[in-house]
């Protein structure tokens, strides 16, 4: 990339056109369907962002109210436990009635889940419908498949398919199943159904269903006698498997081939495959969260193999079942109370399976073979002709493995030895999901339709669709934290510059009124007292003294250094001031330089400031220093300079006398005379007042580094108080005095009409 | 009359940088602009006189290699005010750079670290308690302002990263190094205050000076004009 600052949002960079926002990054809902413990069957072409139909199971439980939405089997089945007690009794009833084979007459369940179920979902339509077009079949009666595929129905499946079953309002049943129920003219008063049962726990709750909710498939395959024998129609399938409730079969035109090789074994599993409950509990129950259940609708003989189901009445689980509800009577819609009047079965209420399972229509028989779909099916094990639905490119079926075991036993066929190696090679249902995906894709070529050649996928795959590779969509938040960010990026130019609160009056002056009032009058008073001071030497008027000078011991050691000077030794005469600070340290320096020209030393003037030079030219003037006695040197450079110096002296200086108002000139010369000459060579200082802080260290007597020092007007007035000098510096202490009084006097007024301002502020 | 018009000139000057109390004003500028130039004129001719005419021409006529160096060294200085030259002045800006802070660097370790501490040790040495009457004191208040002044540089953890606070001798030695910072604060507020009220008595003393001039100018025209 190039690097430009590009504004937030920009997808490919303005400069350089390179893209700014990669183009495999995976959509949020695309990364919550890869967290999802259950695989959502693979649908139509992924539609548009907004049209995206959730996973299954998701489905599953939109079309329920909030309310309805039931916990897992293993919770629901927590649940139910400690209400075993209560439905002991009925309980009782319910396993007696397994002995009779009733029928659950399931039909009364399926209308109502298809409500809501997405469109993609809906247009699959039923599995199997394609063999309705085969008249003259012989269909199983829903009796008979209950039959058949209750035993084969796991207790836990049981369970979920009667809470989840709903109670459709009479005025949604869809026509044909009126048709069923007329023919018998069973009084609306029969005895509820087995779907009764079900309905005792969640079909209350339900709402109702409009009619014109119910799917079309639905209403094309209800009439019994146009149903194939070979097909199992959605309401049985619906029955045993929880899932069944749920899911909607797919609709016939795209239902694929192998869909439809795949859906009549579990529409007819044959009566005589019931074997004993004992063998129940060897057949683990496939996980919920790895099969999803419109499959388990479609793939019975795999979750539910016939040797190790026992029948309804043994398969609902006798901790469970007690847990439902009784049904209200106005719950059982009204074609089932006719089929139930027909049968002659009990009043309504009734709790047990057998006891409210309804006969079935004439014309649906139970089977007691297996079905001629299955014949065909071993007959010619080429897939059917119909197309595949795009939805269901690229997904291999899951081998039918155990319907036809089953159906050979059903046909008194012995079962023949397996190998164990094949034995280990036999798909299981719950096999993992990450080994189905490995599995290669078998659905055209010489392997097409060959059953049981392909490895077994028991659970159906997210189809590998990506989105497109346009930019995702940026939340506001991330919008905001980018436009901070680059906010930030573009700001140190400018956020590097502090802001100085103008004061400027509305005429741009610059300065306000009362702020050059405050100037007045700090200039006023100052001028004032220390010219009063001044000015009244010249004036008769007595002025008391308003202090007295005191020797420091600085400046008496410093007396004493120079006292040691001999006439013709050298003094090097730092000047480092420049004319802004002369009319404070030419009163310093005049009495020192005054004694080392009594002394009878030479004075020389070095410094590292051209203009310095001039002041002390200006200086040595004024106290009227022979020429002859000093001489005048520049050197360019702080340190180096400094260190330059020191080292051009000729002879060895006596003393090193440091005149200056910088703390930096101060530094240099202690550090360097030290460093080049050590203790030889005493130095001394007259600094500013500003610098005692900076010039007492050195001063220090432990330190040894500063032989004395004039600090000051008040050492100047010191040192030149045994002098000859004209006094200068006492007289200038007077005023220094006032002029601290009165910067005090002012300090206190402004503290206080800065107090009363704060106060009023704080009262307003 | 030379003195008397230079004395005037300057009174004049003075005046007219006192101005700055109405604002910035045309007049202080005047004055501002005056005392740049004479600076820089005044600085210019001692750099001709000292450096050129007295260093480099001097040598050159005696002793020309000696020069040769410094003289190309600042020639390429020059090369400074062109921007596109300007990097052939970066071998003399290192030569500076690189002795300057040779010459700083040994002057600070040599000239004020080394002794400074030293003194700072010898503070509560015997010969030291013994040379004052508040010797004892004097040692004292130097060790521990220098030694805490110092601790409120120091940054110590108070607690552990996760947010514990530090025990044992970990914990001990953070409340010794906070309280010693506390301290230190202390001094540093007390020095600041120093260096604070000796610029204001600096301050003071030129604005003390410049009015005692004006007095002297006034009084001194005023006889030249009154006669005596």
């Amino acid at each position: 990339m190039c690097g430009t600052m590009n504004p937030v949002g920009n997808v490919n960079c303005d400069k350089c056109h390179a893209r700014l926002i990669p183009m495999a990054a995976p959509h949020y809902e695309e990364r919550e369907r890869e967290r999802a413990p259950i695989m959502e069957p693979p649908g139509p072409p992924a539609p548009p962002e907004e049209e995206r139909e959730p996973p299954v199971e998701h489905v599953a439980e939109r079309i329920r109210p909030e309310a309805e939405r039931e916990p897992p089997v293993e919770h629901v089945a927590e649940e139910i436990r400690p209400e075993e007690e209560k439905a002991a009794d009925w309980l009782t009833q319910l396993r007696a009635s397994a002995v009779e084979e009733v029928e659950e007459p399931d039909v009364v369940e399926e209308p109502a889940e298809p409500v809501e179920i997405p469109d993609w979902l809906r247009d699959m339509g039923p599995i199997g419908v394609e063999t309705r077009t085969k008249p003259g079949k012989e269909q199983p009666s829903p009796e008979a498949r209950w039959e058949e595929q209750a035993p084969t129905t796991p207790p836990p499946a049981t369970a979920r398919v009667t809470e989840r079953l709903q109670e459709p309002a009479p005025a949604e049943v869809p026509d044909w199943l009126r048709e069923i129920a007329r023919p018998k003219g069973a009084p609306p008063e029969a005895a509820p159904p087995v779907a009764e049962v079900a309905r005792e726990e969640e079909a209350p709750a339900m709402p109702p269903i409009a009619p014109a909710e119910v799917p079309d498939w639905l209403r094309e395959i209800a009439p019994p006698e146009a149903a194939p024998p070979e097909a199992a129609p959605p309401v049985t399938e619906a029955v045993p498997e929880e899932a069944a409730l749920t899911m909607p079969p797919p609709a016939p035109a795209e239902v694929p081939d192998w869909l439809r090789e795949i859906a009549p074994p579990e529409a007819a599993p044959p009566v005589a495959e019931v074997v004993p409950e004992e063998a129940a509990p060897t057949m683990p129950p496939p996980a919920p969260a790895e099969i999803p259940e419109w499959l388990r609708e479609i793939a019975p003989p795999e979750a539910a193999p016939a040797e190790a189901v026992p029948p309804v009445a043994e398969a609902a689980p006798e901790k469970e079942i007690p847990a439902m509800p009784p049904p209200t009577p106005a719950e059982v819609p009204d074609w089932l109370r006719e089929i139930a009047r027909s049968k002659g079965a009990p009043p309504e209420g009734a709790p047990p399976v057998a006891e409210a399972a309804p006969p079935v229509p004439p014309p649906m028989e139970l089977p007691t073979e297996a079905p001629e779909w299955l014949a065909e099916l071993r007959a010619e094990p080429g897939p059917p002709s119909a197309p595949t639905a795009p939805a269901f490119e690229g997904i291999t079926p899951s081998p039918p493995a155990e319907p036809e075991i089953g159906v050979a036993e059903m046909e008194g066929l012995a079962r023949a030895a397996i190998p164990d190696w094949l034995e280990a090679l036999r798909p299981h249902p719950e096999a993992p999901a990450a080994a189905a995906e490995a599995e290669p894709v078998e659905i055209e070529g010489l392997l097409k339709g060959v059953r049981g050649a392909l490895a077994p996928i028991t659970t159906f795959q997210v189809p590998a669709i990506r989105e497109s590779t346009g930019p995702s969509e940026i939340s506001k938040v991330s919008l905001a934290r980018a436009q901070l960010l680059q906010s930030l990026l573009a700001r140190p130019a400018e956020a590097l510059q502090p802001q100085v609160r103008k004061r400027t009056h509305s005429d741009g002056r610059g300065v306000s009124m009362g702020e050059r009032v405050q100037r007045w009058l700090v200039a006023a008073v100052l001028l004032i007292a220390v010219g009063g001071i001044l000015i009244a030497p010249l004036i008769p008027f007595d002025i008391p003294a308003l202090t007295q000078p005191t020797t420091s011991p600085g400046a008496s050691r410093l007396h004493k250094a120079i006292q040691g000077v001999s006439a013709g030794d050298t003094v090097l005469v730092a000047f480092e001031y420049g004319p802004s600070e002369a009319d404070e340290l030419d009163l310093v320096a005049e009495p020192i330089l005054r004694h080392v020209l009594a002394q009878g030393a030479r004075i020389s003037v070095v410094s590292t400031r051209p203009e310095r030079l001039a002041v002390a030219e200006g200086l040595l003037s004024t106290i009227e220093a022979p020429e002859e006695q000093y001489t005048q040197r520049y050197r360019p450079g702080d340190a180096t300079g400094v260190s330059q110096l020191l080292a051009e002296v000729g002879n060895q200086p006596t003393l090193i006398l440091v005149l200056t108002a910088q703390p930096g000139p101060l530094r240099w010369w202690v550090e360097q005379a030290h460093a080049l000459y050590g203790d030889t060579i005493p130095v001394a200082a007259g600094v500013s007042a500003a610098l005692e802080p900076a010039a007492s260290p050195y001063l220090d007597v432990s330190a040894g580094q500063m032989e004395g020092a004039i600090i000051g007007l008040r050492g100047a007035a010191a040192y030149e108080t045994p002098g000859e000098s004209p006094e200068r510096g006492t007289l200038r202490l007077n005023a220094l005095a006032v002029g601290h009084l009165a910067i005090v006097g002012l300090m206190i007024l402004g503290a206080s009409l800065y107090a009363l301002d704060s106060l009023r502020g704080r009262g307003e | 009359m030379p003195e008397a018009a230079g004395l005037v000139v300057g009174a004049i000057l003075t005046l007219l940088v006192f101005s700055y109390l109405l604002g910035d004003n045309p007049l202080y500028r005047l004055a501002l602009h005056l005392f740049v130039g004479a600076l820089v004129g005044y600085s210019l001719g001692i750099v001709l006189r000292d450096v050129l005419l007295g260093m480099v021409l001097a040598q050159l006529l005696t002793n020309p290699l000696a020069v040769v160096v410094p003289l190309v060294l600042g020639i390429l200085l020059l090369f400074k005010g062109f921007p596109r030259q300007a990097y052939a002045g970066n071998f003399s800006v290192a030569y500076l750079v690189g002795v300057g802070t040779a010459v700083a660097l040994s002057g600070a370790l040599l000239g004020t670290l080394v002794p400074q501490i030293g003194a700072t040790g010898r503070a509560l040495s015997p010969a030291s308690l013994a040379s004052s009457r508040g010797g004892l004191l004097d040692g004292l208040l130097i060790v521990v302002g220098t030694t805490c002044t110092l601790m409120a540089s120091a940054f110590a953890a108070r607690t552990h990263s996760d947010g514990r606070k530090l025990r044992g001798l970990a914990g001990a030695w953070a409340q010794i190094v906070r309280l010693a910072a506390g301290i230190g604060r202390i001094f540093i507020i007390f020095a600041l205050g120093v260096a604070f009220a000796g610029a204001l008595t600096a301050s003071l003393s030129i604005f003390i000076g410049r009015i005692q001039y004006l007095i002297d100018v006034f009084t001194d025209v005023y006889f030249r004009v009154m006669g005596s």
